[in-house]
C-alpha cells in the first residue's frame, strides 16, 4: 500500500474522531437553534444578493452537467427546502414535539390505562453517521447534512460525484455561521464506485449509514456494515406520470408544460422525473396530439433551459440519443410507436401502443402509453412498481386518492400533482419514510 | 431465391479470399467495384430484413433509389438488441442460421445482450482469414498457439472465440486453451507459457486486454520470455474493469508477463454485430502502425459527426460506422457507439461513449420489466 494511500485513509480515521467529539456539543444545543442556524445558511443560497449563492450558481453547471439556466431552477427548487420555515416544518412533521430531540418528553399516549404514571420518552440520532451518495442530482448531500445535524449526528458525507459543490459550500458556510455545528460534519469525496476501500474505512465505525444509489452500491456498502449498524437506503427508483381521460380536454398546453418541466428537470435524471406518462383512452383529446403538446412544451424549453453545457458531453450524449432513437426509428417503422424528438436538443417523445421493451432513453425523453384505464396500471407494472418513487398525476379530484391507494398499494411513496413533481419538500416521507425519524433510536422511559 | 443467393455469398467469399470476382483479396478494391457489391447486398439486405426493410422505406431509401452505399441506412448496434436483423433465404424452420452470436453484456447483468446471426459461417471465415494471416502471421504459415480467450466449444456463441477456432484450425499447429467460458484458468497458464519459453519456435498469444491483465495475476513469479518473433493479438477493451487502464500499461503487463515486445503486440477491433476485423499492422509496417487499425478493402469505415451524421473532416473525432460487405447476412451498415477519427484511411480508435444509464438517482425503467414485468 503507497503512503499516499496510508494517509488517505488514515485522515478519514481521524476525521470521524473529530465528529464524535463534536457531538457532545451538539447534544447540548436545543434542536429548534439547529433548525434556525441551518435555515439561515440554508437561505442564503436563495438570496440573489449572497456571494454563496453566486459561488453556487458559478460551479454548479460543470460539475453537474446542466445549462446555467437549468442549474438557477435546480438551486432555487432544492434551495426551497432548506430556509427555517421548511425546517421547522420539517421538525413538527416529524415529531410532535420537536423537543423530544432535546431531551426527555412525558407522553400521555403512551401511559397505561391501570397506571397514573406517565412515561417519558426521547428520541437519539446515531452517535455517527455516515451517507454515502451518488448521482449527479445536486443539493441531496445539503439534504443529508441537514436531516443528520437536526438529530444532533456528527456526520461524515460522501456527496455524489456531481453534487460536491453544493455539499462543501453549504458545510464551510454553516462552520463560518456556527462552529460547533460546522465541526459536526465533514465532507469528503471519493469515487464509490471505484474506492471500496475507502468507503469501507468511512463507515467503520458509524452507529448509522445510509446510502443514496443504485442497487450495486447499495448492496455492496450494507455488506460492509455490521448488523448493529442502523442502514437506510434510497436505491434508485423511477417516477411515472398518469393523465385521466377527463383531464384530456380543452387547451392541453398548460398540463404538457408542466409534464414537459418534470420531464427536463435535473435532465430526467431524478428518480422524480417521469420517465413514462400512462394516459387513459377516449378523452376529448387523442394521445398523440397530447404527445404533439409535450413534445413542443419540450421544445419551448430547449430555449428557456438550455441542456447542452460541454462539447464532450454534448457529444457523448448525442452518441447515444442517435443509437436509441434510430433504434426506436426501427419500431416506427415497424407501426409499434411514433417518435417526436427534437433533432440536436436532446428531448425525445415516444408514444407506444403496448409496453414495448425499448432501449433506455437518454436527454429529456418521455414515453407514452395509451391505457384503458388508469387504474390498470399497477398490474401493467408487475413488479416494477416496487421502484416508483413519485406518480405524477392530472385526473380529476375524485380519483386521486382511490388511484393514490392503489399506486401505493403496489409500492410507490409519491402521488402528486405535476407541478409539485420536481421538489417535495423538506418533510416528505422519502421513499416511504420520514427523513428524521429514520434517523433516530427510541428511549423510553417508565 | 436460395441458389441466387448462395450464388452471391460463394461470389463475395471469393473476393474476400482474392481468388474471383475481379478483387485481389487485402488489395484496395476500386471504389466502382465495392459500390456494385454494396448495392447488391444492400438489395437482398433490404429483401431479405423485414425490420430493416421498414426502416428504410421510411427513410425514403430503396435498392433502386441509392447510387452510393454512403446513401444506404446504417442500424445503430443498440439495434442488434432489439430486432432479428437477419437477411437469410432461409426461415430458421427451413435452415438454421450457423451461428448466433451474442454481445457479452456488462457485470451489471441487466444489460439486454445484443445477437447477431449468421447464416452463413464460411463467409465469417473468408472475411477473417487473410486479414488475421497479413497481421499476425505475415512471415510464417504455422505457429503455436496459446489463447487466453475461451475455444468455441467451450463459449459458441461468442464471436470472438469462433474467430480463434478459425485462427486455430488454419494456423496452429499446436494449441493451449487456458481459459474456460466461465474466464477461470483452465490450466496454469504459467506451467504453459514457461514450458514454450523453453522451446525454439515462436508463439502466438491471444487475448483480450482484461485477460491479460488477470495473466499478470495468475502466477507467482508472472513472467517469462517468449521465444524470438514471439507475437501477441490483443482485443477487447476493459468491460467489466472499473478503473481507467491506460494503453501503455496494458502494453507494459504484456511485455512483462510474456516478453513479447511491444512492435511484436498487434491490436485487433472487432464487434459481435460485424464479421470483417480490423488490426494494427505493426507487424509489417512497425511501431509506426500503433494505434492505427486497417481496415480490409470489403470494409467501408466512416467517421460521423453524432448529430448529424455527416462525415467528419480528417482527423476528427465522431462516431464510426461501418459497411460490411462480409455481413450479407444481416444488416452490412453499422453505426457503432465508439468514437474514433480516420487519417491516411486509417481508423483509430478513442473507445466507446460511456453508457446510456441514466446518471442521477434514477432508474431505467425497462431494466426492472425485464425482470418479471409484462411487457
Amino acid at each position: 500500500m503507497s503512503v499516499n494511500r496510508d494517509a488517505e485513509l488514515g485522515q478519514l480515521s481521524e476525521t470521524k474522531v473529530v465528529l464524535q467529539q463534536a457531538r457532545p456539543g451538539i447534544l447540548s444545543r436545543p434542536v429548534t437553534e439547529i433548525a434556525d442556524v441551518l435555515g439561515r445558511v440554508g437561505e442564503r443560497f436563495s438570496d440573489p444578493g449572497d456571494q454563496l449563492r453566486r459561488t453556487a450558481l458559478d460551479k454548479l453547471p460543470s460539475e453537474a452537467k446542466l445549462s446555467s439556466e437549468l442549474a438557477e431552477v435546480v438551486l432555487d427548487g432544492m434551495a426551497a427546502g432548506w430556509t427555517r420555515e421548511s425546517l421547522s416544518k420539517l421538525l413538527k412533521n416529524e415529531f410532535a414535539e420537536p423537543a423530544l430531540l432535546d431531551g426527555l418528553v412525558r407522553d400521555q399516549q403512551r401511559g397505561n390505562d391501570r397506571s397514573l404514571l406517565v412515561p417519558s420518552v426521547m428520541a437519539v440520532g446515531p452517535t455517527l453517521c455516515v451517507q454515502i451518495s451518488s448521482g449527479s442530482v445536486p443539493g441531496v448531500g445539503v439534504n443529508a447534512l441537514i436531516r443528520s445535524l437536526l438529530v444532533k449526528a456528527p456526520t461524515l458525507i460522501k456527496p455524489g460525484a456531481g453534487d460536491v459543490v453544493l455539499t462543501r459550500l453549504f458545510a464551510e458556510a454553516l462552520r463560518d455561521a456556527d462552529t460547533e455545528l460546522g465541526s459536526a460534519v465533514a465532507v469528503c469525496y471519493w469515487s464509490g464506485e471505484e474506492d471500496h476501500e475507502l468507503t469501507r474505512q468511512a463507515v467503520a465505525g458509524a452507529d448509522a449509514v445510509v446510502v443514496y444509489g443504485s442497487d450495486e452500491s447499495v448492496l455492496s456498502v450494507r455488506g460492509m456494515v455490521p448488523a448493529s449498524c442502523r442502514f437506510i437506503a434510497y436505491h434508485h427508483r423511477f417516477g411515472v406520470g398518469i393523465v385521466g381521460r377527463e383531464k384530456l380536454k380543452g387547451s392541453m398546453t398548460h398540463l404538457a408544460n408542466q409534464v414537459a418541466r418534470a420531464v427536463a428537470m435535473f435532465e430526467n435524471r431524478g428518480c422524480v422525473c417521469p420517465q413514462i406518462l400512462f394516459v387513459e383512452r377516449n378523452g376529448d383529446v387523442k394521445v398523440e396530439a397530447f404527445a404533439h403538446f409535450i413534445a413542443e412544451s419540450l421544445e419551448r424549453l430547449a430555449s428557456e433551459w438550455p441542456s447542452r453545457v460541454e462539447p464532450e458531453f454534448a457529444d457523448q450524449e448525442s452518441v447515444v440519443l442517435r443509437q436509441v432513437r434510430d433504434t426506436i426509428e426501427i419500431q416506427q417503422a415497424a407501426g409499434s410507436v411514433s417518435m417526436l424528438h427534437g433533432g440536436l436538443e436532446n428531448w425525445t417523445v415516444v408514444s407506444e401502443l403496448d409496453l414495448l421493451q425499448l432501449p433506455f432513453l437518454p436527454g429529456r425523453s418521455l414515453r407514452l402509453r395509451t391505457v384503458e384505464n388508469l387504474e390498470d396500471v399497477p398490474s401493467l407494472l408487475g413488479e416494477a412498481c416496487r421502484h416508483i418513487q413519485s406518480v405524477g398525476y392530472a385526473v380529476a379530484e375524485d380519483r386521486v386518492n382511490d388511484l393514490a391507494v392503489l399506486f401505493g398499494r403496489a409500492g410507490a411513496s409519491r402521488v402528486v400533482p405535476f407541478d409539485g413533481m420536481s421538489f417535495p419538500p423538506a418533510w416528505w416521507l422519502h421513499d416511504g419514510q420520514g427523513p428524521l425519524r429514520a434517523l433516530v433510536g427510541w428511549v423510553e422511559v417508565q | 431465391m436460395s441458389k441466387e443467393w448462395e450464388l452471391l455469398a460463394g461470389r463475395l467469399e471469393g473476393c474476400l479470399m482474392g481468388v474471383s470476382g475481379g478483387v485481389d483479396g487485402l488489395e484496395p478494391w476500386k471504389e466502382k467495384a465495392f459500390q456494385g457489391v454494396a448495392q447488391e447486398v444492400f438489395g437482398w439486405q433490404f429483401e431479405l430484413c423485414d425490420p430493416y426493410r421498414s426502416f428504410c422505406e421510411r427513410r425514403g431509401v430503396t435498392p433502386s433509389s441509392v447510387s452510393d452505399w454512403r446513401e444506404i441506412p446504417a442500424v445503430p448496434t443498440t439495434a442488434f438488441k432489439y430486432f432479428d436483423l437477419v437477411s437469410s433465404p432461409y426461415t430458421s424452420i427451413s435452415r438454421k442460421p450457423d451461428a448466433a452470436f451474442y454481445t457479452s453484456g456488462t457485470t451489471l447483468g441487466s444489460e439486454r445482450r445484443g445477437c447477431h446471426f449468421v447464416p452463413r459461417e464460411s463467409l465469417y471465415r473468408a472475411a477473417f482469414h487473410e486479414p488475421f494471416r497479413q497481421a499476425l502471421l505475415p512471415d510464417v504459415n504455422k505457429i503455436r498457439v496459446i489463447s487466453l480467450i475461451p475455444s468455441p466449444v467451450a463459449a459458441s456463441h461468442s464471436s470472438l472465440s469462433w474467430m480463434v477456432g478459425m485462427a486455430v484450425d488454419a494456423f496452429a499447429d499446436e494449441v493451449d486453451w487456458l481459459i474456460q467460458a466461465n474466464g477461470e484458468w483452465a490450466r496454469d497458464a504459467f506451467d504453459v507459457l514457461h514450458a514454450a519459453s523453453e522451446e525454439e519456435a515462436p508463439v502466438l498469444v491471444l487475448g483480450t486486454a482484461l485477460a491479460f491483465l488477470h495473466l499478470k495475476e495468475a502466477g507467482d513469479e508472472p513472467s517469462v520470455t517468449l521465444p524470438a518473433n514471439s507475437r501477441a493479438m490483443v482485443t477487447g477493451g476493459f468491460k467489466g474493469v472499473r478503473r481507467a487502464i491506460e494503453r501503455s500499461e496494458l502494453y507494459s503487463t504484456i511485455t512483462d508477463c510474456t516478453g513479447i515486445d511491444r512492435n511484436m503486440i498487434v491490436n485487433e477491433y472487432g464487434m459481435t454485430e460485424l464479421l470483417s476485423q480490423m488490426y494494427e499492422p505493426v507487424l509489417t509496417e512497425g511501431i509506426k502502425a500503433a494505434r492505427r487499425l486497417a481496415a480490409p478493402p470489403w470494409l467501408g469505415v466512416r467517421v460521423l459527426d453524432p448529430a448529424t451524421l455527416e462525415e467528419k473532416p480528417e482527423g476528427e473525432q465522431g462516431i464510426i460506422s461501418f459497411f460490411d460487405l462480409a455481413n450479407l447476412g444481416s444488416v452490412s451498415h453499422v453505426l457503432t457507439e465508439d468514437l474514433g477519427a480516420l487519417e491516411d484511411g486509417r481508423l483509430t480508435v478513442f473507445g466507446r461513449v460511456p453508457g446510456s444509464e441514466p446518471r442521477g438517482c434514477s432508474r431505467a425503467m425497462d431494466d426492472l420489466m425485464a425482470g418479471g414485468g409484462r411487457l
